[in-house]
């Protein structure tokens, strides 16, 4: 229940801050993603089901404020992140932002070919070289803060009084 | 035979397949449902508005000790263009009276002004693909969607989209799928076309279907042409900065610099009335 309680408030932390904050800074197309940092992490920290979990929290808030398709694209980002939870050392700072990027593409790849506005007004180039991969660059930077920080709070969570993890 | 065991992950996708299936039956069926997550507007919208708050109060302190050096010079700028715009007020006045006169003597209705209502910008949308931005009225303040949102000074800055209780999301000028008639503002052209969200380069977005000898030049101002049904004739839209021979020469395309920049925007105007609406 504390997990829960606390990856919604982390949810509502993040939303404040991509939907208020990091859009006054003149940033362009280099917003970084943190519904999509936070889904694919807490896959990789807690296996499928909790990433496909939390990416469809994460989808449903981002999707109040975005372009709607993140309800279906977040949950598969954090279920797929979720594979690589078992095969990678958790404590590992190299592979998250790796897979961030490769997640950051996916998303921006099925983003751009699911809304006929950017599929028929966009050229493929001009949103791979100018939207999708400064974002996943971008995203896998800030994934190199941000999963440690998630980790760390994960396991605050799960710490019971006892100090034993479960 | 081998027992299915339900798990959490199975939930998991049926309630995405649900979810996907209700909203695309609703939109096969062009049927409005309300949206399961209004409400959620209606809780987060305070917070959004005081982080915006806080925001703008930092941002105030921070350029106070970096900007303070160029207060001295921006002042004594400011007083000679008040002096010009002053000068050139009086001019305008006369012009407007003028102009008044004339309309009387052809015996011309007066245009009304439009009916706005100002509302905050609490937000912007979540991701880099859509620009559009959350703001502080909705539904019980009389917004309706497609309306036409511009800044203070009448600048056009995109249309309602979707309007819940108390926000509303609006599509920016800047997106993609945005699409409006644009007519250049010289009286010895006033040429049309159509201006896009399209972005081409660094800060220009498309503005198309010029004809073949339409007489556009670079810094051209264009304004909407009124031959909307949602939009009203006069919003400015952005100036010209490039032109380039489209569709094998049969059209002319231009790249347009959109007078609003989305992150500075703080405040704007819904229009709400029936435009060009004669007295």
């Amino acid at each position: 229940m504390r997990a829960i309680i606390g990856k919604g408030l982390v949810l509502l932390l993040i939303t404040l801050t991509q939907v208020s904050i990091l859009p006054r800074l003149p940033l362009g197309n280099l917003q970084p993603d943190l519904f999509l940092i936070a889904a694919c992490c807490w896959g990789l920290i807690s296996g499928s089901r909790i990433g496909l979990g939390s990416g469809f929290a994460a989808g449903l808030l981002q999707d109040l404020y975005g372009t709607g398709s993140n309800i279906f694209i977040k949950p598969a980002i954090g279920y797929l992140s979720g594979r690589f939870e078992g095969k990678i050392y958790k404590e590992s700072i190299a592979f998250p932002p790796m897979i961030v990027f490769g997640a950051s593409l996916f998303s921006g790849i099925i983003t751009y070919l699911v809304h006929e506005e950017f599929l028929f007004n966009l050229s493929f180039g001009y949103a791979m070289w100018e939207i999708i991969i400064p974002g996943g660059i971008v995203n896998a930077a800030v994934a190199i803060g941000g999963y440690p920080l998630l980790f760390w709070l994960e396991r605050k969570m799960e710490e019971r009084p006892g100090g034993v993890y479960r | 035979m081998r027992r299915y065991k339900l798990q959490y992950w199975h939930l998991g996708i049926l309630a995405i397949v649900l979810v996907l299936l209700v909203s695309w039956g609703a939109n096969y069926l062009e049927i409005s449902i309300p949206r399961p997550f209004n409400f959620l507007h209606t809780v987060t919208a305070p917070l959004h508005r005081s982080v915006t708050w806080v925001g703008g109060r930092i941002g105030n302190i921070r350029s106070f000790f970096t900007e303070y050096r160029d207060f001295h010079e921006d002042r004594r700028y400011y007083e000679t263009r008040i002096a010009e715009l002053e000068r050139e007020l009086r001019i305008s006045n006369e012009v407007y009276l003028e102009n008044e006169r004339l309309r009387n003597l052809l015996n011309f209705e007066q245009r009304v002004n439009f009916v706005t209502l100002g509302a905050r910008v609490i937000g912007f949308g979540s991701d880099t693909w859509g620009h559009t931005l959350i703001i502080s009225r909705g539904r019980r303040d009389g917004l309706l969607p497609r309306q036409p949102v511009i800044t203070g000074n009448g600048y056009l800055v995109g249309q309602v989209e979707e309007v819940y209780s108390n926000t509303a999301r609006v599509t920016m000028l800047t997106n993609p799928g945005f699409v409006v008639g644009g007519i250049v503002q010289r009286q010895d052209s006033r040429a049309l076309g159509m201006a896009r969200g399209v972005p081409l380069e660094e800060g220009l977005y498309l503005m198309d279907n010029f004809s073949w000898d339409a007489d556009v030049r670079i810094d051209d101002i264009i304004i909407t042409s009124g031959m909307s049904e949602f939009f009203p004739k006069g919003l400015a839209i952005g100036t010209v900065k490039t032109l380039e021979i489209g569709d094998y020469g049969l059209t002319q395309r231009a790249g347009i610099e959109p007078f609003i920049y989305g992150c500075t925007i703080e405040e704007v105007l819904i229009i709400l009335g029936k435009w060009g609406e004669e007295e």
